[in-house]
């Protein structure tokens, strides 16, 4: 009975007048196929595409774009004279963080001093959130695989090591939501300097709730300049899209207030393409 | 779940168990009647086949004047991907409201992983989610038409079946 009725609109009744009374009606049903229909694409991207793949030579985006296609082709020719290498992650909303996790382990598997600066960030950002008002249990819940990837990886310092502690989902997850929460952290203890980049009028907390935390949310520039400065860690996103500039754009994340300049030496460098981020690397 | 997961669901366990004696009046109260815990063969001991592992059910004592009158069990099920995915609540009492459709399906925002679902999210915010909704219908997000027809342009009518619902239905509140 109630497929029949329009998804918004009037309800029909037996008696009376109802044109005062238009509801949205919730089909709960359709809410369910849409979860299991997106729960089937998610399925098939996992099948398909690992968490991060090994390292492709750079060549290989060519044939991602038509032969004639001038403007993508020049720009992977650009990419190719600097990046030998890509690192592709899974398309699954969560490429950014993933990208991150990895890059940053994979930059710094012996070097523990690092490491352990950043285990540091990463014990103490839980008592930070609950000082938010975040609930401890569960927050422990995720840090605690987090300590136990990074430990790992010191204790071990090898590709291999890190390719098995971190690209399994159910510890490869632990560490996104971790970066997420690093990010949200970071907006809500500098609100008042993030709440002029929210568009649509929400509050640091709700976009927080909404756009960061909440898995295979996208990641936007805000995302990224949270990070690196809650991480304190440089980043380089080369962007590659249609405008018609052959070059490509180059955006710094300094991790730091002093800002970039010619000497910038990222720790990570990404590719960026409308809606998702590889790794990349120079050899 | 990790190995940690473990630790997590008996926390989340703990938590909802003294949801039943939280003397703050504004607190949801809940009976938790069953529990991956209870179960001797261990989900302690992990194994994604042991579909009990993942089933929570308690009774939610709501508060406003009709509703108030039983306890109303629902299944809490966590999915293998938890806490990456939200649970899955549904009603096993039958009951007479716009936010509950026959087969005990109800739709909370909390629980809409495309929504606002974390991972930190602890399973007391999903039950004193699905009390509110229980307590205050959303009318412009009924799961009824007709349902929610009758609660607006014949509420009498409204009361009078949802509270024979209860009596026939409803569960003990203790």
């Amino acid at each position: 009975m109630a497929a029949g009725y329009e998804k918004t609109g009037v309800a029909p009744s037996d008696v009376g007048d109802t044109s005062s009374l238009s509801y949205v009606i919730h089909d709960v049903d359709l809410d369910r196929q849409t979860q299991l229909l997106q729960n089937e694409i998610e399925r098939e991207i996992a099948a398909s595409q690992p968490l991060v793949t090994d390292k492709i030579p750079t060549a290989q985006l060519q044939s991602e774009y038509a032969l004639d296609d001038k403007i993508y082709q020049d720009k992977v020719a650009e990419l190719m004279k600097k990046y030998k290498y890509i690192r592709r992650t899974r398309g699954d909303g969560n490429c950014f963080y993933r990208a991150f996790a990895f890059g940053y382990l994979e930059k710094n598997l012996i070097n523990k001093k690092e490491l352990d600066r950043f285990r540091q960030l990463t014990y103490d950002l839980k008592d930070q959130l609950v000082k938010l008002g975040y609930q401890d249990f569960t927050l422990e819940d995720v840090r605690s695989v987090v300590i136990e990837i990074i430990d790992n990886i010191s204790k071990e310092g090898t590709e291999q090591s890190l390719i098995e502690n971190f690209c399994s989902p159910s510890y490869s997850n632990y560490f996104v939501a971790y970066l997420r929460l690093f990010v949200s952290g970071y907006l809500q203890m500098n609100r008042e300097f993030f709440e002029n980049f929210i568009e649509d009028g929400k509050s640091i907390k709700e976009f927080c709730c909404t756009e960061v935390e909440p898995m295979e949310r996208e990641s936007d520039n805000i995302h990224i300049i949270a990070l690196t400065k809650a991480a304190v860690v440089p980043l380089r996103v080369i962007y590659m899209d249609r405008s018609q500039q052959s070059s490509l754009t180059i955006h710094d994340f300094a991790g730091t207030d002093e800002g970039t300049n010619e000497n910038f030496e990222p720790m990570i460098t990404m590719l960026y393409r409308p809606g998702h981020y590889d790794l990349l690397y120079e050899n | 779940m990790s190995s940690g997961g473990n630790r997590r669901l008996l926390t989340e366990i703990t938590k909802l168990k003294a949801l039943s004696t939280n003397p703050d009046p504004s607190s949801a109260r809940f009976l938790l009647d069953k529990s991956p815990i209870d179960d001797p063969s261990g989900a302690a001991r992990g194994g994604a086949g042991n579909s009990s592992q993942n089933i929570i059910l308690g009774r939610i004592l709501p508060t406003s004047s009709i509703y108030s009158q039983a306890a109303y069990q629902v299944e809490i099920k966590l999915p293998p991907e938890f806490p990456f995915k939200p649970p899955e609540v549904r009603f096993i009492t039958s009951i007479y409201h716009p936010n509950v459709d026959d087969q005990g399906k109800i739709c909370v925002d909390l629980l809409n992983s495309n929504e606002t679902w974390k991972p930190t999210t602890p399973l007391v915010d999903v039950i004193k989610a699905v009390v509110e909704l229980i307590d205050n219908p959303k009318i412009d997000h009924a799961l009824n038409a007709d349902i929610a027809n009758e609660y607006t342009s014949n509420k009498p009518e409204f009361d009078r079946k949802a509270a024979a619902m209860v009596k026939k239905h409803g569960l003990p509140r203790s």
